[in-house]
């Protein structure tokens, strides 16, 4: 059905007046086809006439059931006073247009209509009725109530939306705007609602906008753009980001804009940040003093920095794009580390790597890098470049190399030092230990716990270690330890480790076992002495028999002289035979042959001997025999040698001999002249018969002797290719001397 | 009179301090011994006011004598001053040390020197 105009309608109210006036069957035809409901009133308020569509739309059936009833019954009474004041004003002659009043149904149920309301005259042109046509606009008003609520819901939508929404007019006037757009402006919303742009925003972004609504206005075209908009408020600087829409009217004119911006200052600001961190992790690349490199998947290099650069001797362009191996790393390494980059791409090491690899500068020398790798990957987990951070270690490997190689050859010493040698931390911990002493730990360990071991070597702060520790001071002593029936000597050295504060932080000690040392200075000064008593006794005795001679010449007392005499010539002869013995293995070791072609006679000898040893024999009461074979009597022997070497022996035997028995025999056995010279005396224990070929050798100090005549005697018996043996059954048991000299019978 | 134990196991320096003593035999009377044991036995059954000791000894030596009667528990024992002679001398016997009841005395020795050290130890 066409739309009919408020105009068209009154032209065709008159109309079907007139027709009504001259056909009402006609005009009552169309009244019944209207889609209005028509009525006519008096002027009481009775319904005259009425079309079947407000019967319909009151809930009747038929017209007629209308006819003659009040007007009032129709209209909800909320109204009345409205319908009462409307019909006073048509009676007046004024047009009522479409007021709307709340009629009332059949059931009493309510609902909206349109009122168009005008007077019809009489031919006196007084007002007869008055003509009415209702139109139900329930339908229309509940589509009405939907649009509100719809656009209450916009509303609220806009309003809560948390971001900026707003309507701008053709004409640059604010036309809605939510409150949280209020809010960023920092204005009350009823505030900027019907201003102006240019009240609202500063000038710099006020034309901006402007110029959007009018491109938007001219093209109807949305817009999405950024903008930076200063705050009046707070003078805050706020990004956006904006889209702009056209709203049209019916005609699909563009009248306003809606804009809705987000609030992407956060956004900014972190990108912002971000932004400055990134040209500041750029810097740092450049500055750093440490090389970044990556690599692309293809080997080739994606960045360098200057520092890498510049280790390599190569602007940073002539670097990247190009393959890292084929270029910066030596060639002897090259396919095996080509091999390790597939390698570690095809498994995904993603994990940090640290590695030291030489590179090949410009200069072709080779520089040793550490590298700390890592892989980046994609949000896909593919491996798109090889990130690495070198630090260049060559003079600090060439310097630890040297440091390495000094500390070996410290270590060296130390470990192969003859002394224990510990480093000892100042709260008394083993720092290091060297061979010889961890082995003198164990040993300890071993053995009774801790006592082999001197305090000195023990874990912890011995007194001297503290003493060290307090005054920083080198000490030098030694320590006696009884180990079974040894005892065990050592030298301690203790040097302190001091810090460049100076400072004690570590005590260094020495240990060595100088036991064999102390033994051999001991039996060195037991030798000085023992000989030196040895040489001194008879002097000192002659001397004193001197004095007593004297004393005894003075009182005329001749048994005293004589006694003294005695002991003279007796100490004499002992000094002579020391004095000869002395000078004798000087001689012997001079390696002086004294060799004579004379024979010597074994008997003369031993008896000359015997004479001069007649005060001891007899004083011991020594039973003294010689027995000498005729063709053992000879011997081809200097008669010096043979008297040195028996005189020893015979000394010997005398000396070791009281109230017993000492024979000498010369035998001939075969090719060899035989020897012997046997005693019943003290004897040798088993254990010292090695030592009596030793010079010096006395089984004690007291003895009368230098300890030289054993060994002369084996030296004189090696000079003429003889034989010398000692024998005794042990302590106690008596000596026997056997002696074997080759013979060449001259037949 | 007072008694003198001399220990020395050389025969003929028992003749010598004989003749040393000979013309005092009025004060002292002398107890000869060749061995530390024979010394040790003589200590335990007599009275002994001075004892003249060799060293170089055996099979015990006189520093052994010399320490056990030092060490001695009784204070009769300790007292004895000792007379300690021997070729050594103080040079040689550097472990010994001289006190009031203990001198070192040189062999060859005169016997002025002797008697005036045997005097003052027994003042």
């Amino acid at each position: 059905m066409p739309k009919i105009s408020n105009m068209e309608k009154k032209d065709t109210e008159l109309k079907i007046q007139e027709e009504l006036l001259s056909n009402q069957d006609l005009f009552r035809i169309i009244m019944d086809a209207s889609p209005e409901a028509i009525s006519l009133i008096d002027l009481d308020g009775r319904i005259v006439f009425t079309s079947r569509t407000s019967a319909l739309i009151h809930g009747y059936q038929q017209a007629e059931e209308l006819i003659g009833r009040k007007v009032f019954d129709f209209v909800s009474p909320k109204d009345w006073d409205r319908v009462k004041d409307g019909m006073k004003r048509v009676l007046k002659g004024e047009r009522v247009f479409n007021e709307e009043v709340v009629f009332v149904k059949k059931d009493g149920s309510e609902f909206f209509v349109e009122i168009n309301g005008a007077v019809i005259l009489n031919q006196e042109s007084k007002p007869k009725w008055l003509l009415s046509i209702t139109r139900d606009i329930s339908e229309r008003k509940a589509l009405e109530q939907r649009l509100r609520e719809r656009e209450e819901s916009y509303r609220l939508l806009a309003e809560s939306a948390q971001e900026h929404i707003y309507v701008v007019s053709k004409d640059f006037k604010l036309e809605y705007i939510n409150s949280y757009g209020a809010g960023m402006l920092g204005r009350p919303q009823q505030e900027l609602i019907g201003k102006q742009l240019d009240e609202i925003f500063p000038p710099e972004t006020v034309d901006f906008q402007k110029a959007n609504v009018r491109a938007i206005c001219k093209n109807g075209k949305s817009l999405s753009f950024s903008e930076d908009l200063i705050m009046v408020k707070g003078n805050r600087k706020l990004y956006l980001d904006t889209q702009v829409v056209p709203i049209r009217n019916k005609l699909g004119q563009v009248v306003s804009v809606l804009g809705i911006s987000r609030d992407i200052t956060l956004r900014k600001e972190i990108e912002q940040q971000l932004w400055e961190e990134r040209n500041a992790a750029k810097s740092y690349l450049d500055v750093a003093s440490v090389i970044f490199l990556v690599i692309g998947p293809n080997m080739k290099v994606k960045l360098i920095n200057k520092e890498g650069a510049r280790l390599l001797g190569y602007p940073e362009h002539e670097i990247i794009g190009k393959n890292w191996f084929d270029y910066f790393v030596p060639k002897r390494i090259r396919a095996e580390l080509k091999d390790n980059f597939r390698l570690s791409l095809a498994n995904s090491f993603s994990r940090l790597e640290t590695h030291e690899n030489p590179v090949l500068t410009k200069s072709g020398e080779e520089k040793l890098i550490v590298w700390r790798s890592v892989l980046l990957e994609n949000d896909k987990g593919e491996v798109i470049a090889s990130l690495s951070s070198g630090e260049d270690v060559t003079s600090q490997k060439y310097l630890e190399a040297r440091m390495v190689s000094s500390e070996s050859k410290l270590r060296a010493v130390i470990e192969n030092s003859p002394d224990a040698v510990i480093l000892k931390s100042c709260k008394g911990e083993y720092e290091l230990l060297n061979k010889n002493a961890s082995f003198m730990i164990a040993e300890a360990h071993g053995k009774v716990t801790g006592m082999f071991l001197p305090d000195e070597l023990k874990e912890g702060l011995s007194n001297l270690d503290k003493k060290v520790l307090k005054t920083g001071k080198k000490l030098v002593y030694c320590e006696e330890i009884e180990y079974g029936d040894k005892q065990v000597y050592f030298e301690i050295v203790k040097y302190p480790v001091l810090d460049d504060g100076g400072k004690v932080i570590f005590i260094c000690t020495f240990c060595r076992d100088i036991s064999e040392k102390i033994v051999t200075e001991k039996i060195r000064d037991n030798l000085i002495r023992d000989v030196s008593h040895e040489l001194k006794t008879p002097i000192a005795m002659m001397q004193m028999a001197n004095d007593m001679c004297q004393r005894g010449a003075l009182q005329g007392d001749l048994a005293r002289v004589k006694k003294a005499q005695a002991i003279a010539s007796q100490n004499l002869a002992r000094l002579r035979q020391d004095v000869n013995n002395v000078l004798d293995m000087f001689a012997l070791d001079q390696n002086k042959k004294a060799r004579a072609d004379t024979e010597s006679s074994v008997k003369i000898c031993a008896l000359e001997i015997k004479d001069a040893l007649k005060f001891l024999i007899r004083q011991k009461k020594i039973d003294f025999t010689i027995s000498v074979a005729k063709d053992a009597d000879k011997l081809k022997l200097s008669g010096k040698d043979l008297h040195t070497l028996l005189y020893n022996l015979i000394d010997n035997a005398v000396k070791f001999t009281r109230g017993g028995k000492i024979s000498i025999t010369s035998r001939r056995i075969e090719d060899f002249v035989c020897l012997k010279v046997k005693d019943t005396g003290q004897g040798i224990p088993s254990g010292d018969m090695h030592m009596v070929f030793e010079k010096f050798y006395k089984r004690h100090p007291s003895l009368p002797g230098t300890g030289l005549g054993m060994p002369i005697c084996k030296e004189i018996v090696r000079m003429y290719n003889g034989k010398i043996n000692i024998d005794s059954d042990g302590e106690g048991k008596g000596t026997e001397v056997e002696v074997l000299f080759p013979v060449q019978d001259k037949k | 009179m007072k008694k003198i134990l001399i220990v020395d196991d050389d025969l003929d320096m028992h003749f010598i301090y004989k003749d040393v003593f000979v013309d005092r035999v009025d004060d002292f009377s002398l107890i000869s011994v060749f061995s530390v044991n024979e010394a040790l036995e003589v200590l335990k059954n007599q009275e002994v006011d001075l004892i003249v000791l060799d060293i170089i000894m055996e099979p015990l030596s006189g520093s052994y004598l010399y320490l056990k009667i030092k060490q001695d528990k009784s204070v009769r024992l300790k007292n004895i001053p000792v007379i300690i002679s021997s070729v050594l001398g103080s040079k040689g016997l550097k472990h010994f040390s001289e006190s009031k009841s203990a001198v070192i005395v040189e062999k060859p020795f005169s016997y002025d020197f002797f008697l005036k050290k045997v005097d003052e130890l027994l003042k």
